[in-house]
C-alpha cells in the first residue's frame, strides 16, 4: 500500500515537474506551433527525462515513508 | 570592492527575477488547468448551489479525431434563516420544510457531448442531493482534418424540487486545420538555451495552393529545436480551431508540426474563411 501511494504521490510529482520542464522549453503561445519531434527529443527520447521520472516516483516513496497517511 | 558588491546584487536579483518568472509560469499554467469553463455558486434563499463545468477539446494523435470531455461537478448546502413573524408568532424557519425535502431528495447530472454527429445526451442519477458528485464524459469523434463540425457541451443539473439548478458549456463550431509551413530560415529568436540543447522560434510561411491562402491556421513560428539538430525545412501543422459564433475567424488555441524533408510542393490547406 505504501508502495502504491508512493508512486501515486511520485506520478503526480512528475505532472507538475513535466509540466513546468516543458513550459520553460516550450513557451506555449498563440500562433506558435510546437514541433512534435522536439517534444519528442525533449521527453521520451531524453534520458534525463526518465530519470527525472525515476527519480520522483523515488521521492514519492520516500515522502510517503517519512510521513505515513492512514486512508 | 562596491562595485562587485552592486554586481553580485544584481545577479542576485536576475536570478530571483528567473525564479519569479518560472514560478509565476508553473502557477498560470496550473491555473489555467484548474480553471472550470463554467462555475456558479448561487446564493438561494434556501440552499446555496455550487457547480461547475469543465470542456476540454483536443485533436487525437492521429490528427483524424477529435477529444472532447465534458465534466460537471458540485453540491448544494441548505440554508435555514430565521424569521420574524411578529410578537404572536414568533421567529419562524420557512425553509424547513423544502430543506428536509432536500435531505431527501436526489439530483440528476446530464451532459450533452457532441462532436458532428459522434456522441449524445448522457445522465447520470439520481445521486444524493448534499453529496459532492463528479460526472464526466469523453467522446472521440472521427475528424476529417478541414471539416467544420458543431459541436456542444451542455451541462445541467436538474433537481426534482427546484428545477434546473445549474447549466453550463454550450456549443459552438470546431475543426481540424491543416497548413503546411516552410522554414524561412531566420532569424531565430526566443531561444532557450541549454547544457545540450537549444529550442528557439523559427520564423515560417504557409505553403498552401493559391486558392487556400490565407489558410485557417496560418502561424508565424514554430518552436524546434536548433541544436543539436538543425530544423526541419517544412512542417505539417495541425492545429484545433474554435468558431463560436459559427461565422468570422477560426480562433486556433496551440499546433503541432510534424517535420518534412525536403523539397515539398505547396498544397490545398484549410481554408474555410474569407
Amino acid at each position: 500500500m505504501m508502495v502504491l501511494k508512493g508512486t501515486l504521490l511520485g506520478a503526480l510529482l512528475f505532472f507538475l515537474f513535466s509540466l513546468a520542464y516543458l513550459g520553460y522549453w516550450i513557451r506555449p503561445r498563440v500562433g506558435v506551433a510546437i514541433s512534435v519531434s522536439t517534444l519528442k527529443a525533449l521527453t521520451i527520447r531524453d534520458p534525463f527525462y526518465w530519470l527525472a521520472f525515476i527519480g520522483m516516483i523515488g521521492i514519492g516513496c520516500l515522502i510517503v515513508r517519512a510521513w505515513p497517511v492512514k486512508l | 570592492m562596491q562595485q562587485l558588491l552592486v554586481k553580485l546584487g544584481e545577479r542576485k536579483e536576475n536570478r530571483s527575477m528567473k525564479w519569479k518568472i518560472t514560478f509565476a509560469f508553473v502557477f498560470v499554467v496550473a491555473c489555467w488547468l484548474c480553471f472550470p469553463g463554467n462555475a456558479g455558486a448561487q446564493q438561494g434563499y434556501c440552499f446555496n448551489s455550487s457547480y461547475s463545468s469543465y470542456t476540454s477539446t483536443t485533436v487525437g494523435s492521429d490528427h483524424a479525431s477529435i477529444i472532447q470531455t465534458v465534466q460537471t461537478s458540485g453540491y448544494i448546502s441548505l440554508n435555514n434563516p430565521a424569521v420574524w413573524a411578529g410578537p404572536l408568532t414568533g421567529w419562524i424557519y420557512p425553509c424547513t420544510g423544502s430543506n428536509n425535502q432536500m435531505l431527501s431528495t436526489s439530483h440528476t447530472y446530464n451532459i450533452r457531448n457532441l462532436v458532428g454527429s459522434t456522441g449524445g445526451n448522457y445522465s447520470q442519477g439520481p445521486t444524493p442531493a448534499l453529496n459532492y458528485n463528479t460526472y464526466s464524459i469523453t467522446i472521440t469523434a472521427p475528424a476529417t482534418p478541414g471539416t467544420v463540425y458543431s459541436s456542444d457541451s451542455t451541462a445541467t443539473v436538474v433537481c426534482p424540487i427546484a428545477g434546473i439548478i445549474f447549466t453550463g458549456g454550450g456549443s459552438n463550431f470546431i475543426e481540424i486545420a491543416y497548413t503546411r509551413l516552410f522554414n524561412m530560415g531566420g532569424p531565430w529568436t526566443n531561444c532557450t538555451i541549454g547544457k545540450v540543447t537549444t529550442v528557439c522560434d523559427i520564423p515560417v510561411k504557409s505553403w498552401c495552393g493559391m486558392s487556400t491562402t490565407p489558410p485557417d491556421y496560418n502561424p508565424t513560428k514554430v518552436r524546434a529545436m536548433t541544436f543539436p539538430f538543425a530544423p526541419a525545412s517544412f512542417w505539417d501543422a495541425y492545429a484545433l480551431c474554435i468558431r463560436p459564433l459559427g461565422f468570422g475567424p477560426f480562433y486556433c488555441p496551440g499546433a503541432v508540426a510534424l517535420d518534412l524533408p525536403a523539397p515539398q510542393d505547396a498544397v490545398d490547406c484549410t481554408h474555410n474563411w474569407q
